[in-house]
């Protein structure tokens, strides 16, 4: 089932907001997660290493507003090529795929420090100590977005996600504080 | 280690007796997959529950390693396709409750061991709601396999997530299960004859209601297995061959 949902926030003096759609209500759905990146790399080495974006679309029964963002996200940190509609698995994400869980959380942690959103959310981190949400949707609205997300909202989702997944941040829910994660302190 | 044997199930509705189930037998040996699979509202997960031992058969008998099972085993563990999380709960507590409720004195500790084996041990703060479906179901099965079981039933533990979510997770509930030298068996009610197929040794077939086995079907290809293969394919059409 579709859900419409709305988000709005007011940042540098005026105010974003957007209609948005997800499919189960409640449930924090975000278009790039561990569990589809897996799935994505998992698909590609099946179908020979290589596959263009119809198949991979007719395989998943996923849109293309779906697997856009997860074959861009992939293709950033290294896992895979994308050429003229074309997907294809490098040798960095053959290796993902035999790692274990802590090995590919080493490996993203790698790669999203070579992003300007993730190294200056770091950097004000380790001279603050700690960030309100607010204050890291800045950065990624400074940034221009996130793991290509619709909105900021899933935008920020998507960075926490992957931050504590990569053990680069913890987030405090009940405070709404990001910290640094225990790699780096 | 768990025989089924002629089992029937019927329910009174509207003063009328429903018969759902008729005469099902199977058994389920150590080390095997067996799935079941068959139309909907044949009973697929009314069975699974007699199993479990929340139901029990209207006729005929369930046993498990030569015991009637009458009320729930603890060696029996069983992830939900609605993972059925408590929402209050964090992810740590979560995985923590049944071994609480059997008064395990290092409950957090094995939690932690099963959330760093599920992928999920930076997150066990978050409550189920800031958590993705796939992530979700990962709690659920830190949880089912924190107890230590022999036997794990999984009903239709996929059919509520994406297909790569839902992918990734067959590969790793079969890896969890390989690593596990305690955990022996599993069985999933599944429709997903494609799914069965991927991940299982068996596949006991059932026809529409009132459901009996239509066949036992062997899956004698080698893990991993990959859907683009001939065999697999043949695989899937005998099932589906079975069922139309």
């Amino acid at each position: 089932m579709r859900w419409m949902r709305y988000t709005a926030f007011y940042l540098k003096d005026k105010f974003i907001y957007r209609w948005s759609y997800t499919k189960t209500g409640s449930m924090l759905e975000i278009p790039v997660s561990y569990s589809r990146l897996l799935g994505l790399l998992r698909l590609l080495r099946d179908l020979g290493g290589e596959a263009d974006v119809a198949k991979i679309s007719e395989e998943t029964d996923m849109h293309a507003d779906e697997i856009l963002p997860l074959l861009a996200f992939s293709e950033m940190i290294g896992l895979i090529s994308v050429d003229e509609g074309d997907a294809k698995l490098t040798e960095s994400g053959m290796n993902f795929l035999k790692q274990g869980h802590m090995g590919r959380a080493k490996y993203v942690r790698n790669k999203l420090m070579e992003l300007n959103v993730f190294s200056e959310i770091m950097n004000e981190l380790k001279k603050k100590g700690s960030l309100e949400k607010e204050d890291v949707i800045e950065i990624i609205a400074s940034k221009g977005g996130f793991c290509y997300c619709n909105n900021l909202e899933e935008a920020f989702n998507c960075l926490i996600h992957w931050g504590v997944y990569s053990g680069l941040i913890e987030y405090d829910r009940e405070e709404n504080l990001i910290r640094l994660g225990e790699v780096n302190t | 280690m768990l025989e089924v044997e002629g089992v029937s199930k019927y329910f009174i509705s509207d003063g009328s007796k429903l018969e759902v189930i008729r005469e099902i037998s199977f058994s389920l040996r150590e080390g095997e997959f067996v799935s079941i699979v068959g139309p909907s509202g044949c009973g697929k997960s009314t069975l699974l529950r007699m199993i479990a031992g929340i139901e029990r058969p209207s006729s005929g008998r369930i046993t498990f390693y030569g015991k009637e099972i009458s009320s729930p085993d603890p060696r029996i563990s069983m992830i939900f396709q609605s993972f059925a999380l408590v929402p209050w709960l964090k992810v740590i507590e979560q995985v923590e409750l049944p071994l609480r409720a059997r008064g395990v004195e290092n409950a957090k500790e094995i939690a932690r061991k099963w959330l760093n084996l599920v992928g999920l041990s930076e997150f066990e703060e978050f409550l189920p709601k800031e958590l993705s479906g796939g992530m979700r179901q990962r709690v659920g099965i830190a949880r089912a396999l924190a107890v230590e079981p022999s036997l794990l039933l999984m009903d239709e533990p996929f059919s509520s997530l994406d297909e790569l979510t839902a992918e990734t997770l067959r590969h790793e509930i079969i890896e969890l299960w390989k690593s596990t030298p305690s955990l022996k068996s599993i069985l999933m009610v599944t429709h997903n004859i494609e799914e069965a197929v991927l991940m299982s040794d068996r596949i006991v077939v059932l026809s529409r209601r009132p459901s009996v086995v239509l066949k036992i079907v062997n899956i004698d290809m080698p893990r991993p297995r990959n859907r683009r293969d001939e065999k697999f394919y043949d695989e899937v059409d005998e099932i589906y061959s079975l069922l139309s």
